[in-house]
């Protein structure tokens, strides 16, 4: 259960037991000009948390959308290398984005729930992938989802009322909910708790802990003590390039590259 | 309890490929509706515009008939009678001998070419020359038909004795078009080919005028006012939405008032351009106070600060810096304002603004007219050659519309400022 | 020093009193309509004008009250145009708007949004005369080939027209709207592999719905006080009617009846163009205060978060 990348050395070898969700090879970004990614190859585990750290700026975000392919938006943003998602390249000709998306899910830095009710909100996916045949399948999907968010027991008699009346925890929460509703097989996370105080930290924290074992979590962080609570594996990103990756534990008590020593010691970034 | 599994895995399989084919092709309507609706847009604006053109442009030329002037008696003949004699011998002159009763040829003539010999003739020198004269209406919306291919289904109501005298004029090369330069050099008529728009253009000239004004300093004062010294409450807060909405209101109401309290209790005179100007100032009032207003809005905070830091009082940072730097915001509010009085009609109506005026005004108290209320007389008569004029008037007016607007994207152009 | 002062103080009340026109002017259309139709219900019972169906004001003279004024029809009149109005502007201004805030490239949206705007800046008599002399004879000849009678001057060849001037009302205020929505909904929405334009429909034309009603509203409230187009399309006879192919008359064209003859100022025609004015005055003030309500709602809730 290894991330294998080059900068692994080369005699640890990785576990048979797990195939990687995500295999990313030779992933380079430009926005225009400006080149955001330069040949990252990097896997990710099923089932698994892998956590994206580094200084601003080095590329964190702009790999994450390109794993659900939220870059293609962008009309200066382009692309070389691939991403296989179980073995498919998603980049590939004829790939449906919008069915990718609805496979990998994403919660963003700021809550930004619709300015609908909480249901609605919850609801919005599943009735337009169409997967719900009644109102009654509808309630159980969104009950579950805000089960899982850990937000029912919170919002169970307001489920109609606002969702922008919500305090930030709990929107991001309920963007959680949003994001399980559609089942999705990996969900990305970019600074979901970068908006959020101590305490709503530590419900999402736990929350994602919780959601590890049935959907693919990538989850980008400025918070070392995040990525040590809740990835297993870890990946350390620096000006477009993928530093090194492994075992959380690993990269962090053990460091192979010295920009990952100093990066962890608070030398920069 | 929620079973978990039992929530459908989605967006795989041969039955969601289907389903999403249906929600890519639901995409792509949505995006065509929205290019047909654009399409729809333009094409009024293209029937709108042509239409005017097609229609306006054959009133700037107009049909005149050359006549072999010959004129030797001693004596100028004094009445219309005698001039309205000689302008048939002058016309059959040219044609051969034919069945046309006496004057019958001379309805092919303007109704005013009697003027137009009178002042060749007044000397009382011997004349022999080809002179052009004015044709009437009719004759210019027949030859028009013909070499032009407009006006396809006017009536004539040329008689045939008529007709072949044309054919014969035509043949001797004496029919042409010449600009009408009278469209832009007299007032309003009953006869097609002599009503031009220059009274009107005078009219809304001055009604223009007046507006300005009336409204510009009092917009710009009340705008100073509110956004640089009034304070904050209640009243004022009050006084801003109304503005608002007075902006918003129809400009009939506008007439009302001016009805009521101009012509009623200040016992203007129906029809003057003063009344009519004041109304329209009333008008544009709030859209250049709203405009002035958002424009000294623009002007940061510390510049106020900064010149008043330097001990400038309130009025001197006023008029050294800050109406300055909103001055281009400014103008544009007014000049928006011109465009709208410019375009404006209703509240002329109610003013009597629809007399049938023949000489510009000379004063503001004199019955005048403006572009819109002539455009709008003549768009009830339905003859050929008043549906030419009123689309030419058209034509003019969106000219004048389209040059300050013009104005107005270049000002903004020019000062576009990022603070 | 003195002299700065005076000139402060002189400046200061100049201005004041330039304000002091503008609050004038907003009193006197009120005062100035409100106390002529004070008047004009002495003799007409505001439940005859507002349900009479008889409109016939022009025997009266003077003192001498001989006609009916029962405005409803002119009221009917005014929502049937308005209607169809907005039947053909709400479409095309609404899937305009998403085109140009969603789908256009910014150059395509420097063009598109100005040209749009051109319609609202050809004055409304230019609209009323191409509802005569273009609209009118084809929607005639169009009703012959169907086997319809359309008048030449009837609510539809109004409306229609109408419809045409008020898209830039809708398609403008919408785009402004629209274009400001928050990135973050369109991403949240997309990150649920959600189609682009499931997205418009279903996250961002609901987030931006008070907008889009008071451009509505707007466009309503312009449409009731249009007078020039009216005027020359719609009629001048009062039919009690909703048939689109008939003449109809308005409040608006009504008003300019009574008031375009040579009748005193204190004749039942004009008191009663001033009681039409009050009820044009209260509806279209009605409307313009409810969009210009939602909309400052709107833009507060949006920066409350
Ligand atoms: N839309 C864009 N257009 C152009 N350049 C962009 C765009 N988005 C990001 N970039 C550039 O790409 C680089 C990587 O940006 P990215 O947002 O991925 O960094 P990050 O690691 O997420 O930083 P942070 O931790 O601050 O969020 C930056 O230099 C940024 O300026
Ligand atoms: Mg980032």
């Amino acid at each position: 259960m290894v991330i294998y990348t080059p900068a692994c050395p080369a005699g640890t070898r990785p576990p048979k037991e797990s195939k990687p969700k995500f295999s990313v090879r030779d992933l380079d970004l430009f926005y225009g000009s400006k080149k955001a990614l330069s040949s990252v190859t990097l896997k990710i585990p099923q089932g698994q948390v892998t956590a994206l750290i580094g200084p601003s700026g080095c590329g964190k975000s702009s790999f994450l959308r390109c794993l659900n392919r939220m870059n293609d938006l962008n009309p200066l943003a382009r692309i070389a290398g691939s991403v296989f998602l179980d073995g498919d390249d998603i980049y590939a000709q004829g790939v449906d984005v919008v069915q990718l998306r609805a496979r990998v899910g994403m919660v963003f830095q700021k809550p930004n729930p619709f300015p609908k009710s909480i249901y609605d909100n919850v609801a919005y996916g599943p009735r337009i992938h169409g997967l719900t045949k009644s109102r009654h399948e509808l309630d159980a999907i969104v009950i579950d989802s805000l089960q899982k968010a850990g937000l029912y027991k919170e919002v169970s008699d307001s489920l109609e009322g606002p969702a922008l009346r919500l305090s930030g925890g709990q929107q991001q929460r309920l963007c959680i909910a949003r994001a399980i509703a559609v089942s999705p097989e990996v969900i990305l996370m970019d600074e979901p708790c970068s908006a959020l105080d101590p305490v709503a930290t530590a419900k999402v924290e736990g929350l994602i802990d919780s959601l590890r074992h049935q959907y693919t979590i990538v989850i980008v962080t400025h918070n070392m003590q995040q990525a040590g609570r809740v990835a297993q594996k870890t990946a350390f990103f620096h000006m477009g390039e993928l530093v090194e990756s492994g075992d959380t534990g690993n990269l962090f008590t053990n460091p192979k590259d010295v920009r990952t020593q100093g990066y962890l010691t608070g030398r920069f970034g | 309890m929620m079973d978990i599994d039992r929530i459908p895995a989605p967006l795989k399989g041969p039955q969601v490929t289907r389903q999403l084919a249906r929600r890519h092709r639901a995409d792509m309507r949505f995006r065509l509706y929205g290019l047909i609706s654009i399409g729809l847009a333009f094409s009024f604006i293209l029937l709108l515009m042509g239409t005017l053109i097609i229609k306006g442009w054959p009133a700037f030329i107009r049909t005149e008939i050359k006549l072999p002037v010959a004129f030797n008696s001693a004596s100028t003949p004094q009445d219309q009678e005698n001039y309205d004699r000689l302008l048939n011998q002058f016309i059959k002159k040219p044609l051969s001998e034919g069945a046309y009763d006496n004057k019958s040829l001379l309805p092919l003539l303007s109704a005013q070419s009697y003027q137009q010999l009178r002042i060749l003739l007044v000397d009382g020198n011997p004349l022999n020359k080809d002179v052009h004269f004015k044709a009437s209406s009719e004759v210019d919306t027949w030859l028009k038909t013909r070499r032009l291919n407009v006006n396809k289904h006017a009536l004539t109501s040329l008689t045939p004795p008529q007709l072949d005298a044309l054919y014969a004029l035509e043949k001797a090369g004496r029919l042409c078009f010449a600009f009408n330069h009278s469209f832009f050099t007299r007032g309003d008529s009953q006869e097609p080919e002599i009503a031009g728009i220059y009274a009107a253009l005078i009219g809304s000239l001055m009604t223009l005028s007046v507006a300005i004004v009336f409204a510009f300093p009092v917009g710009l004062g009340a705008a100073l006012y509110l956004s640089e010294f009034a304070p904050r409450n209640k009243f004022f807060e009050l006084l801003e939405i109304n503005i608002n909405n007075l902006a918003a209101i129809p400009t009939i109401i506008f007439g009302l008032l001016g009805l009521a309290f101009f012509l009623n209790i200040l016992k203007i005179p129906r029809s003057a351009s003063l009344a009519g100007g004041l109304t329209l100032g009333l008008v544009i009032l709030p859209i250049i106070i709203i405009s002035s207003k958002t424009a000294l809005k623009t002007v940061p905070m510390t510049i106020r600060f900064g010149a008043l830091a330097l001990g400038a009082s309130q009025v001197q940072t006023l008029f050294h810096h800050i109406l300055p730097l909103s001055m281009p915001g400014i103008l544009t509010g007014t000049l928006l304002g011109i465009v709208r009085a410019l375009g404006e009609s209703a509240p002329l109506l109610m003013l009597g603004m629809v007399a049938f005026i023949v000489d510009p005004p000379k004063s503001l108290l004199e019955p005048a007219t403006v572009l819109p209320i002539q455009i709008f007389v003549w768009a009830k008569n339905p003859t050929a050659g008043f549906v030419e004029n009123t689309s030419a008037a058209t034509l003019v007016l969106l000219l004048f519309l389209l040059l300050l607007n013009s104005i107005i994207v270049l000002l903004r152009r020019r000062f576009e400022r990022k603070w | 020093m003195l002299s700065r002062i005076i000139i402060d103080h002189s400046v200061k009340t100049v201005l004041m009193m330039a304000t002091g026109v503008t609050i004038f002017i907003t009193l006197g259309v009120i005062t100035s309509i409100l106390f002529e139709s004070v008047q004009f219900f002495n003799f007409v019972p505001l439940g005859e004008f507002l349900f009479g169906s008889n409109w016939s004001p022009h025997a009266s003279t003077p003192g001498h009250v001989v006609g009916h004024f029962g405005a409803f029809s002119l009221f009917l009149g005014s929502i049937l145009i308005t209607l169809i109005a907005l039947s053909v502007a709400g479409p095309i201004g609404i899937f305009s708007a998403i085109y140009t805030s969603f789908y256009a490239t910014p150059a395509m949206r420097n063009l598109i949004k100005p040209v749009l705007e051109m319609l609202a800046g050809v004055p409304t008599v230019v609209y009323g005369f191409f509802a005569i002399v273009c609209v009118a004879p084809w929607m005639r000849r169009l009703g012959l080939t169907v086997g319809l009678d359309i008048a030449t001057e009837s609510a539809i060849v109004a409306g229609l027209v109408m419809g045409i001037m008020i898209i830039p009302y809708i398609s403008s205020l919408m785009d402004d709207v629209l274009y400001t929505l928050p990135q973050s909904i369109k991403d949240g929405s997309l990150g649920l592999g959600v189609t682009y334009g499931e997205t418009i429909k279903f996250a961002l034309i609901p987030a931006a719905f008070p907008g889009i009603a008071s451009a509505f509203l707007l466009a309503v409230s312009r449409a009731v006080g249009e007078t020039m187009l009216v005027v020359m399309a719609a009629g001048m006879s009062a039919n009690l009617t909703i048939n689109p192919l008939q003449p109809v008359t308005t409040v608006t064209v009504q008003i300019v009846s009574m008031l375009t003859g040579d009748q005193s100022f204190d004749s039942p025609q004009t008191l009663a163009a001033f009681a039409l004015g009050l009820a044009l005055f209260i509806i279209t003030f009605v409307f313009n205060y409810i969009s210009q309500r939602i909309i400052k709602r709107h833009q507060s809730q949006h920066d409350g978060h």
